[in-house]
């Protein structure tokens, strides 16, 4: 993984490839890579969907090697959702593959002239990009059968469907799974659109004759992957409640809390979620033939994902996660698993942000477009999307322009990123991380390792009501390490709970690249990372005015609790003074 | 009669509502909630030390269930340890527990008196799967409308008389009933 591949897209004669060694980029992996290339050679001020922004694409610091849950793949850029930096991340085979042969990094350049459709494929003999005009606007389903007819079953692929092509600021990247589907979507922040813009559909993959990545310590590594896999499958979550339930696991508790959204964050229960919940999930999934424990990657120990069969037992769409089962029901007053589950299809083939999309209906059913609860109508306004109607150019560039269209005053985003699963007025912490995370609303952005084993900014009190700002820092730098490694972020529980299988994880690093990385080294890493992306966006034009949330959360109190936001803007600024 | 393992899985499922909704048990108030679940539930200490992760009280996160005491119709949420950031801030007294401050069980000031009354108890994701055994065979008590939803349920299935000969129903009043199952099951988890 010593190489970085970019592709001039608008270069006189056509696109123009080269490859270059990662030079000053090496040891970054991850969003380490994808933010440190954006920060430093895009310009903050120019158009995301111009020919000055770059997509960039990088497998994380250990994706291609035997470490379990190492298959997550950065995706990075100026976004046209938030007009920030971006790093958006996916499952899938894509991370290892492109890992395995050798590259650190993809890089989308320039724009092209022509109204071209491009493919770019990619094995151990290098790159080729052509131009392929059959893929104009096909579904991300369609676009991988015919790339699979072409290529064979064995490649992986990355596409954008119709979303991007139309440069849509919710518009997602989908790489496909273990079983060729393409269900596992980098979704935030509209990176599918930046793909469109760059006139690239389809990336083919193709690892055929490249090895696994060996470690330089390969000992020790075995050793230390060993103890990562043990710690993984000890823990409760990670070996027991993740692989039974998936996500959606979360969906009964968040609601018994008072902090599930729903109908557009106007109260903090839904009525229906025993009818949606992981468990219903689940037991549903597996009396239809279906599964409710499977991994979105080869080399997952997790397997937090299942597979969703329709009543008719064919298969619909990968199992939908708690965000999208939140996005598309609760916070949308819909209640029924088959609903949920075909807009979650719809959306991967469309090429959209689930949770996106989903906060985007629950504002047009405040605008009266739609009622609460109607599912039909739910599916109705995504298809208009897909079909490129007006409206669905509307709905397709995000909750905030759709708010602003229709005058509804409770739009849920923050940077105009639309918020997640977990209402703030009932998990404050959550709060300080939607508002003052560089990448806008997002649920993953202060996940990770606990504060107390890396010791990053001193103990906190858990039981106290102070420290909250200080945990969603820790947990942001954190988490920007963990996206730098290529783990997937799951990971967080084990690692969370048992300092040994921290431990096991900077071993591992530590003997793949022959280094002698402490945790301080690990904090150090999060912290860089968070300043990349910090000085971007401040050049980008964003002020502390852009680290709130919106009005309504520190005006309305949410139900059953009737808790309102209450944590200050001089504390939400103190998130960054490190 | 099927076998005891099958039967107990085909029940679990026929429960989940009722499980996940809520059902209700006769049980002491006034001692804290580690005492009660040992005691009303026959749990062991270490089983609730271990395994339940996530406690609610009136949809309040409980950080000490040790100080913790219900009082007569209240809501007692039991889960498992739940996955993200915002599953671990909820487990009680974790490290995150400060996230949540705004949604914390603050426990009552004075005591009260020892006396039984009615408790509603819901159980998520692996409590289903370890306690749900042990509940059914030692019966719960269900509403008229979880009721009437169960035994059309049951008589959907292909298994229904097999279900219906399993299970007990005793009135408790004009609109609770206790049901129960009859298996000989050795397997319930939550020893």
């Amino acid at each position: 993984m010593d190489k970085i591949l970019r592709i001039d897209m608008g270069a006189e004669g056509g696109p123009r490839i080269s490859v270059s060694q990662v030079g000053e980029y090496a040891g970054l992996g991850g969003r380490a890579l994808t933010s440190a290339i954006v920060s430093k050679e895009v310009p903050p001020l120019c158009h995301a969907l111009g020919a000055d922004n770059k997509l960039v694409i990088a497998p994380g610091l250990l994706s291609g090697s035997i470490a379990a849950n190492s298959g997550r793949l950065s995706v990075g850029c100026k976004s046209p959702l938030t007009g920030g930096i971006k790093e958006s991340n996916a499952g899938g085979q894509a991370s290892q593959v492109l890992a395995r042969l050798g590259y650190a990094a993809i890089v989308l350049e320039g724009k092209p002239v022509e109204d071209n459709t491009y493919k770019i494929i990619i094995n151990k003999d290098g790159a080729r990009i052509e131009v392929d005009n059959s893929l104009k606007m096909l579904g991300n389903y369609s676009t991988v059968e015919k790339l699979a007819k072409e290529y064979g079953e064995k490649p992986c692929f990355i596409t954008i469907g119709p979303a991007g092509e139309m440069k849509l600021a919710a518009a997602s990247i989908a790489c496909t799974d273990m079983e060729g589907r393409p269900t596992r979507h980098a979704g935030r922040g509209g990176v599918g659109a930046v793909m469109g813009s760059k006139g690239v559909k389809a990336l083919v993959i193709d690892d055929t004759g490249a090895g696994m990545r060996a470690p330089k310590d390969p000992e020790k590594f075995k050793e230390a992957n060993r103890n990562w896999v043990a710690g993984l499958k000890k823990h409760p979550v990670t070996g027991e409640g993740l692989a039974a339930y998936g996500t959606n696991v979360l969906t009964n508790v968040l609601n018994e809390a008072g902090g599930y959204p729903t109908h557009n964050f106007t109260w903090g229960r839904f009525e229906g979620h025993t009818k949606i919940s992981g468990e219903t999930q689940a037991a549903l999934e597996t009396e239809r033939g279906g599964l409710a424990t499977h991994g979105c990657h080869r080399g997952c120990v997790m397997r937090c994902s299942g597979v969703f069969m329709d009543k008719y037992g064919n298969y619909l769409t990968k199992q939908p996660e708690y965000e999208t089962v939140w996005a598309h029901g609760g916070n949308c007053g819909i209640d029924d698993l088959d609903a949920i589950a075909m807009l979650d299809r719809l959306d991967d083939d469309y090429g959209l942000d689930t949770i996106e999309m989903g906060a985007t209906i629950g504002v047009c059913m405040e605008a009266g477009l739609a009622k609460f609860g109607d599912a039909e109508a739910a599916i109705n306004l995504i298809k208009q999307v897909g079909a490129g109607t007006d409206l669905g150019r509307i709905l397709g560039s995000g909750a905030a322009i759709t708010g602003k269209v229709f005058g509804v005053e409770r739009v849920p985003v923050v940077k105009n990123q639309a918020l997640p699963a977990y209402d703030p007025r009932a998990v404050h912490g959550i709060g300080v991380t939607y508002a003052t995370s560089p990448m806008g609303a997002d649920h993953t952005a202060g996940y990770a390792v606990g504060a107390n084993i890396l010791g990053i900014g001193g103990k906190v009190d858990p039981l106290s009501p102070e420290g909250q700002v200080e945990l969603s820092r820790d947990l942001q730098i954190a988490t920007a390490a963990v996206d730098s490694t290529g783990m997937c972020l799951f990971i967080a529980f084990a690692v969370l709970d048992q300092p040994e299988t921290f431990q096991a994880l900077i071993d591992m690093i530590n003997a793949f690249y022959g280094l002698s990385l402490t945790a301080d080294d690990v904090a150090e890493l999060g912290k860089s990372v968070l300043r990349n992306e910090r000085e971007f966006n401040i050049k980008a034009g964003f002020t502390s005015a852009h680290d709130r949330l919106p009005g309504f959360f520190y005006n309305d109190a949410l139900p059953p609790h009737n808790i309102k936001f209450k944590v200050t803007d001089a504390e939400l600024d103190r998130v960054f003074s490190f | 009669m099927l076998e005891d393992q099958k039967m107990i899985s085909a029940l679990i499922r026929l429960m989940m509502p009722i499980f996940q909704e809520g059902f209700f048990i006769e049980s002491r108030l006034g001692a804290n909630v580690k005492d009660i679940l040992c005691s009303e539930l026959g749990v062991t200490p270490e089983f609730v030390d271990c395994r339940i992760a996530t406690v609610f009280i009136d949809g309040k996160a409980v950080d000490n269930i040790e100080t913790a005491r219900l009082s007569d119709g209240c809501i007692l949420t039991l889960s498992g340890a739940m996955p993200g950031l915002v599953g671990a801030c909820m487990r009680k007294s974790g490290q995150y527990a400060s996230l949540r401050s705004g949604i914390s069980y603050t426990p009552p000031l004075e005591e009260s008196a020892e006396k039984r009354g009615l408790v509603k108890v819901k159980i998520f994701n692996t409590m289903i799967q370890e306690l749900g055994p042990k509940l059914l065979k030692q019966g719960v008590l269900v509403n008229k409308k979880q009721l009437g939803k169960l035994l059309d349920e049951t008589s959907k299935l292909d298994t229904g008389r097999n279900v219906m000969d399993q299970m007990m129903q005793v009135p408790l009043n004009s609109e609770l009933t206790k049901i129960c199952f009859t298996f000989n099951s050795s397997t319930c988890q939550a020893q």
